[in-house]
Parts: structure tokens; C-alpha cells; sequence
């Protein structure tokens, strides 16, 4: 990294991304299963989810996935491209949960920039950690928060 | 003879290495236009159209997890999950949750696009966790269009 690449996207090692907060509902995970073909009956059947022992049926994986993935997104701006993007799902999560998701830079390397982002619901507990690297264009960040 | 949990953990394992390729056919807008509806991505929604139709949501290609019609409900399994879950594998009816995914984006997926699913079991692990055995099951998938590796993802299974 470079003076001139923090000069060109203002950005740097620490610089705090977020936060962005989700609340996923049942018909978002209806729409979203249905989307994917995902027929699993705990993302859409509370009786069912409720015998393996939830309180809820279960937001998807995949939309953890999506959320984060798009919160990086909204804060990097339309142009920006993901090059690489990792998450893991570590707790789950039930409509009604306040999803908050924030990170911080922590790498610029010309116009690559690698963040790394945790998603925690209302209780502060981390729901799934995530790595990305995106690629900006040369006018720089052009996101919203 | 029922087949028990440990056997199709070692028939999983029998198949580390071996890749299977499925044509899933062709990217359609209205499907990634939902996908970022159902996502909650509003503002991607208003963008111009040729960000919005033209530029899929980058995880379109590792959610959707049946890219034919499916099989007829009596097929499935109780939870509703299918036998064959992912990229045409067996998977020997172990139920799947997933626990996250690696990606490499190599090239901007579009809508229009023919798309192939080269699928490999990379790894599976016989673990005991606090409510008995499962296995912790990676696979890796990339989706090529006309012979270009368009996005690389592994993604990681605890299978129970």
C-alpha cells in the first residue's frame, strides 16, 4: 500500500464499514427459499423448526451469506466488484432478529481493498463472521454509509 | 438393511476427488431480479438496468440449491431436502446444514449466460460434536461458462 492509493480512494487500514442492519422476516425467508428452490421446512415451517428445537424457522445460510455480502456491497458502491468473499454461520437466526452488520478495512493494495465484516443480531451475539476483497474503480468508493 | 450414518460417511469419503458436471442451463433475469427482491437489495433494484439485469447478485450461482424442476415431493426427503442435494451427488440422505461458503470471482456472471456446475467432494470428516456424530462435509463447485471458470466456491456441510 501506497500514499497515492489512499490518497486515490480515501481509504484505509481501519476505516469502519457499517453499520447496516437486516430484519429478516417470514416472508423474506419464504421468498428467498422459494428463489433458490430450497425446500428445507426449517427456513419456512415454525412447527417443524420448533421440534429440532428452535424457537423459529431458521434464516437460510445462503442469506446470512447475502447479507453481508450486500452490506459490503452498499458500502463500497454500485461499481465495486467483489473479488473474493468468505463467510462462516456460526449462530443462527429467526425473523424478528435484528441483524446488524459492521466491519472495518483491513488491507488497500492499489484498488483492492480487503475488509473483514461480523454479523450479530440484537443481543450482540455473532452470527457469522465474513472476509472480503473488492475490487474498486479508480474514482473510488461511491457506497452510502 | 437400513444403511447406518458411519457407512455413508465412508461412501462419501470413497468419492473425495471425483468431480461431476451438470449443465444448470441458462442465467435468467427474472430469477436474479427476485433474488435481489427477496434479498431486500431495493436501492440495487433501482440502479440503471444495465447494472441491475446485466450484473447478477453475486451469490445467485451458490444459493440456489436446484436448478431443474426438482423431483416430485414424495421424493424428498422429511425435511423437504432432496436426496440428491448438490451438483447431482449422492449424498446418501444425510441431512445437510450449511455453514458457510468460500468464493472467487473470476468474471462478472450475466444474465443470458449458459452456466455449468463442475461439482468435487473435497473433504469429509467424521467428527462427534455434543450431540453425536456428524461429518463435516467440503465441496467445491465451479460454474463455467463456455469453458470459463466464472466463480469458484467451497462450501462447507455439517452432515448429520
Amino acid at each position: 500500500m501506497d500514499d497515492e492509493t489512499i490518497k486515490v480512494h480515501g481509504l484505509k487500514s481501519g476505516d469502519v464499514i457499517g453499520p447496516y442492519e437486516w430484519h429478516p422476516t417470514t416472508i423474506q425467508l419464504f421468498r428467498f427459499s422459494a428463489v433458490t428452490w430450497n425446500a428445507h421446512r426449517i427456513h419456512y415451517d415454525q412447527a417443524y423448526a420448533r421440534e429440532e428445537g428452535y424457537a423459529d424457522v431458521l434464516v437460510q445460510s445462503h442469506l446470512h451469506g447475502c447479507f453481508l455480502a450486500h452490506s459490503v456491497l452498499a458500502w463500497a458502491g454500485p461499481d465495486a466488484r467483489l473479488i473474493r468473499f468468505r463467510w462462516e454461520n456460526r449462530h443462527f437466526a429467526v425473523p424478528g432478529d435484528v441483524l446488524t452488520v459492521t466491519g472495518s478495512v483491513t488491507l488497500v493494495d492499489g484498488n483492492q481493498v480487503t475488509c473483514e465484516l461480523q454479523e450479530v443480531n440484537q443481543e450482540g451475539r455473532l452470527c457469522a463472521p465474513a472476509w472480503a476483497t473488492l475490487e474498486l474503480p479508480s474514482s473510488g468508493r461511491g457506497g452510502v454509509g | 438393511m437400513a444403511t447406518s450414518f458411519h457407512d455413508i460417511v465412508e461412501g462419501l469419503q470413497e468419492q473425495i476427488g471425483r468431480s461431476f458436471a451438470v449443465i444448470l442451463g441458462q442465467v435468467d433475469s427474472r430469477q436474479t431480479e427476485r433474488l435481489w427482491m427477496s434479498v431486500g437489495r431495493f436501492d440495487v433494484m433501482h440502479l440503471p438496468r444495465t447494472t441491475v439485469t446485466e450484473v447478477v447478485p453475486p451469490l445467485y450461482a451458490s444459493s440456489i440449491m436446484e436448478w431443474s424442476s426438482g423431483v416430485p415431493e414424495a421424493k424428498l426427503n422429511f425435511d423437504g431436502t432432496s436426496l440428491d442435494q448438490i451438483g447431482g451427488l449422492s449424498l446418501g440422505g444425510l441431512r445437510l446444514m450449511g455453514v458457510g461458503q468460500d468464493l472467487e470471482f473470476l468474471a462478472q456472471i450475466e444474465t443470458g449466460m449458459e452456466l455449468i456446475q463442475e461439482t468435487t467432494i473435497e473433504d469429509v470428516q467424521l467428527k462427534t460434536g455434543k450431540s453425536g456424530d456428524l461429518a463435516v462435509i467440503s465441496i467445491r463447485r465451479v460454474f463455467k461458462n463456455n469453458g470459463q471458470d466464472m466463480l469458484r466456491c467451497t462450501e462447507t456441510f455439517i452432515g448429520r
